[in-house]
């Protein structure tokens, strides 16, 4: 994985993307014990890019230059680990990537969306894999509830994580 | 019955403080588990007809890190 993030950190530094944030179930294990998952879900911002479509071809063909052809389902493989590639929308996603927490992997640096906004887009995503991430979190004890709130509440989404949370 | 209530309680807590130890873990580490849970679930998960191949953690410096089905 290591080596993965050293191509996402050239691409950054190339200038294909201008920013990404590990999110996804690789995200929540920063924070919360580890649990199987099979694929690395990295959050891209483009730079410069205000249109309404975004295309991950750039990404796409910069991988290929470099020989990273594989692909599983919608991952392509890049240093023996599956990553899955997601654009940024306006709204909670890109509020999530300017709250991302730069981290320090094995000496790499790289990037992960802040907990509680991995939260939020859970709910929001709201499928039953994303459910079970939540007792994860909330028992990882590091969800600054008043923060997760707050997000939520801007973000529609209170009821969701009321109905999820009560039951 | 205070004594199964008791016995509960500290099952319980010491459930909770194993999962925040685990929380706890560096990233790495816990990367090094999740592979390790994969290559447990992998198996499993052909038998159901899914492909899902473990991740390659070690690379000598210098290669590129290939699947090895």
């Amino acid at each position: 994985m290591k080596q993965a993030l050293a191509v996402l950190n050239d691409m950054v530094a190339a200038g294909v993307i201008r920013k990404y944030a590990i999110g996804g179930a690789m995200g929540a294990a920063f924070y919360t014990e580890p649990f199987t998952t099979f694929d690395l879900d990295v959050f891209v911002v483009f730079g410069g890019s205000d249109g309404v479509i975004v295309s991950l071809s750039p990404v796409y063909a910069y991988l290929r230059e470099r020989d990273y052809t594989e692909t599983t389902g919608e991952c392509v493989m890049i240093e023996g680990t599956p990553v899955q590639f997601l654009p940024t929308s306006p709204g909670l996603l890109d509020e999530a990537m300017q709250y991302a927490v730069q981290i320090d992997y094995d000496g790499m640096p790289t990037w992960v969306l802040g907990a509680e906004h991995l939260l939020a887009i859970a709910v929001s995503t709201g499928r039953a894999k994303d459910r079970m991430r939540v007792p994860l979190f909330l028992e990882s004890g590091r969800i600054d509830i008043a923060r997760l709130t707050d997000i939520l509440e801007r973000y529609a989404l209170l009821e969701r994580w009321k109905s999820w949370t009560q039951s | 019955m205070d004594a199964i209530m008791s016995v509960e309680t500290e099952y319980a807590r010491g459930k909770a403080a194993h999962r925040r130890r685990l929380a706890d873990l560096p990233y790495p580490e816990k990367v090094r588990i999740v592979v390790e849970l994969q290559k447990i679930a992998a198996p499993i998960l052909k038998a159901r007809g899914v492909t899902a191949i473990p991740w390659c953690l070690t690379t000598p410096d210098g290669e590129r890190n290939v699947r090895q089905d």
